[in-house]
């Protein structure tokens, strides 16, 4: 219908052009320039005026307080040991029944729209609702987390990316504004004017204007991202629908709807029962190389054994008092930055050395058709963990379009292990290249030992035999976070009950609209969204776009079901609401 | 495994995105800023009739930065590409209304438009088409950035 009046508005348009062509009389001889000149100049200052309201307004917003929680240093306990202690073991039936919940003796509560997970995934997702019409008293969110950022920054700050630190994120990525517009750089270009920077605006409007190609590509910083989550939590009320715990269990019932049963560490479990469903739980756990994670288990080492997204601190420190050796393996962004990190911390004290391994070098860059990948010292270089055009454009269009096998292969060629491309970075390693102090080996971990105060490491090369040793102090695994299926509880257990199909890299398979389609229960509907359904037809799910492109496809696709609430996003609504966002009003 | 440092990436466009985008922009914003062109230049033929040249060129300007664009490992179009495309395609049109390629420039131009209007229409058009793709078209098509510019 959209799309039909947009057609409609060109057709008069070109109506009256070929009309105002066909009765215009016959020019007459250019006389002089000056009212060339006034007119550009009005028009000039109106653009600067209409500019100038819509940045004033975007500052008006005031962040959310939000209510701190008395910390939970209980982990949640397992389903079993739960189902021990109250009366819960009723939700391993396939489908509950209204007289179930009634026999037992626990608190139920009922929404109509419900997000499984508290983090930015669930952030997106409710947002977009609201924004479509959605009240709060409609929506619920199940989850631990207080801020919808806070684990993410969690990994942020142990992986060495703090506040001020930039993030490997498009300007137009903006979880807190669904339209994309005005992105990050605009904002950060507004506060610059307003703190009298006026150089500094100008690097960064230069910045976007001429990335990738004449400068860096930008990238916001963190805390500006964290913040913008706070004035949009605020706005649309995350608070007042947010419920605290961990999700153990999601069924169907027998109203075409689905019940989701919840706990708090060390309280009583409750059950949510909502017709729409939106699950986004986002990462397992974190991601250990099997040698290291044989050398913990045998020794219990996770002092100078770390993950990179584990609290780590300690390790500077000591490599800024008395120096030493690290041993950091992953070659993506998290490697970078670490890296990045012991730099600062060799300025302190010159007496630090890093040893990169890696599983084989990397020298032919990739090539896709006619186009090829950048390759530095090893390192595959992108400005996002996707090529852009992957997130809306031609690759989009191309991984849609791909059989299953062929997707697989441009998974890696395209996914795959990356790191930005930036100057401070490239400069960092190819000095310490050169300088001695940081150096590239390649091949496998045959053996860690513990040998007085050091580990030696013993690595093999591509036949298996032994190529070298090192002694060392400390190693970094920067490979990731895990994302297994097989680890989740919540997930683990909803693919075996209801036998869900799984995508190609064995996670949750999802149609267009981002939905669970086994799960369909009568009118009821569950979607999925980010990491837990990478593997699709749509690449970057792991992303702040992607969560934004996920929240919008399903969402559309309740719109059109009819879901209560919610009205059609047009080009009307879409621009009454985004004036609403700059003015910091309520949806 | 996945990596957290990260975001995602600004709109890119499809051939067909293109085409429609310069479509709608060139029909709708650049017909408004052309009527007003062609009133305070008091000749509403000259302006419409360029506007209808840059158009129906440009679909074959696209059809090139497409091809351009494979060669580019992201897919993308940075807006500075955009800017150097519209430079050249103004130099085109230019050429060809004034006689420099057809000894008679093409119908419907004016014998009497200045460099000075042809550069404030044109460039006034380009401006406008480009804050729209950089950022109104976004807030009012919220699908188009996701389906590399296409609205239809």
């Amino acid at each position: 219908m959209m799309r039909f009046k947009s057609v409609i508005v060109l057709v008069l348009f070109a109506f009256l052009a070929v009309v105002v062509y066909l009765i215009a009389p016959a020019p007459r001889i250019d006389s002089s320039l000056d009212w060339i000149i006034d007119a550009v100049l009005l028009i000039f200052v109106i653009a600067m005026l209409i500019w100038f309201v819509i940045l004033y307004t975007v500052d008006r917003r005031r962040p959310l307080k939000y209510h701190p929680r008395t910390p939970d240093d209980v982990s949640p306990l397992d389903f079993q040991t739960l189902s021990a202690r109250y009366p819960i073991s009723f939700f391993n039936e396939r489908r509950i029944s209204s007289e179930m919940l009634e026999q037992v003796d626990l608190p139920v509560d009922e929404t109509i729209y419900l997000a499984v997970g508290s983090g930015l995934g669930s952030f997106s997702w409710v947002n977009y609702l609201r924004v479509c019409g959605a009240t709060p008293e409609q929506i619920a969110v199940i989850g631990p987390l207080t801020t919808p950022y806070e684990n993410y920054r969690w990994l942020c700050r142990n992986s060495q990316l703090f506040d001020e630190d930039r993030l490997r994120s498009d300007s137009g990525s903006t979880p807190d504004n669904i339209w994309g517009w005005p992105g990050y750089a605009v904002r950060e270009v507004w506060q610059c004017l307003t703190q009298g920077q006026p150089g500094q605006a100008l690097a960064i409007a230069w910045q976007v204007f001429a990335e990738p190609t004449l400068t860096e590509t930008y990238t916001p910083r963190s805390g500006d991202v964290f913040r913008s989550i706070d004035l949009e939590a605020a706005r649309i009320g995350w608070e007042t629908m947010l419920h605290p715990g961990f999700a153990y269990r999601i069924r169907k019932t027998d109203d075409d709807r689905y019940a989701v049963l919840y706990a708090q560490p060390g309280h009583r479990p409750r059950v949510m029962i909502a017709r729409y469903l939106h699950v986004a739980t986002g990462y397992s756990g974190m991601h250990m190389l099997p040698d290291l994670q044989q050398y913990r288990e045998r020794t219990g080492d996770a002092y100078r054994v770390v993950q990179a997204y584990e609290e780590h601190n300690h390790i500077y420190q000591q490599l800024v008092d008395s120096g030493g050796t690290v041993l950091i393996r992953g070659r993506g962004i998290v490697a970078s930055q670490i890296i990045q990190r012991l730099h600062e911390a060799r300025g302190e004290n010159p007496d630090i050395k890093i040893l990169h391994l890696m599983r084989e070098p990397q020298v032919d860059k990739r090539r896709i058709g006619r186009a090829r990948r950048l390759i530095d010292s090893h390192w595959q270089l992108q400005p996002f963990n996707w090529p852009k055009s992957a997130f809306g454009g031609q690759w989009q269009a191309r991984l849609a379009q791909v059989e299953d096998s062929e997707r697989a292969h441009f998974f890696d060629m395209l996914g795959g292990v990356t790191t930005a491309n930036r100057r401070a970075w490239r400069a960092i390693t190819n000095t310490g290249l050169r300088e001695g102090w940081y150096q590239m080996f390649f091949g496998s971990v045959m053996r860690i030992e513990d040998d007085n105060h050091r580990l030696v490491v013993t690595v093999g090369d591509k036949n298996g035999q032994e190529a070298a040793m090192f002694a060392l102090h400390y190693i970094i695994d920067a490979t990731g976070l895990e994302s297994k299926l097989d680890d989740d509880l919540l997930l683990g257990d909803l693919r075996d009950q209801y036998a869900l199909d799984l995508n190609p890299q064995r996670r949750l398979s999802v149609n267009d609209s981002f939905e669970i389609q086994r799960m369909r229960n009568g009118e009821g509907r569950i979607f999925a969204a980010g990491i837990i359904t990478a593997g699709g037809t749509y690449g970057p799910v792991d992303s702040f776009a992607g969560l934004l492109y996920a929240a919008q496809r399903s969402v559309d696709s309740l719109v059109e079901q009819g879901a209560p609430g919610l009205r059609e996003l047009n080009a009307l609504q879409s621009t009454i609401q985004w004036a609403k966002w700059c003015w910091g009003v309520q949806p | 495994m996945g990596k957290v440092v990260l975001g995602g990436a600004a709109m890119t466009p499809t051939l067909v995105g293109r085409w429609q985008t310069r479509l709608l922009l060139m029909g709708t914003v650049g017909v408004v800023v052309t009527l007003l062109m062609g009133w305070i230049f008091s000749d509403f033929r000259t302006p419409l009739a360029l506007l209808f040249y840059v158009l129906i060129l440009g679909f074959a300007w696209d059809t090139l930065y497409h091809l351009l664009q494979g060669f580019r490992w992201d897919g993308d179009w940075p807006p500075l590409f955009q800017v150097v495309g519209c430079l050249a395609e103004g130099l085109l049109i230019w050429l060809l209304v004034t006689g420099g390629v057809f000894r008679e420039g093409l119908p419907g131009i004016s014998p009497y438009m200045s460099f000075a209007r042809f550069a404030v229409h044109y460039g006034l058009v380009w401006a406008v088409v480009l804050a729209f793709t950089q950022g109104l078209l976004k807030v009012i098509f919220p699908r188009w950035r996701f389906r590399g510019g296409q609205w239809l």
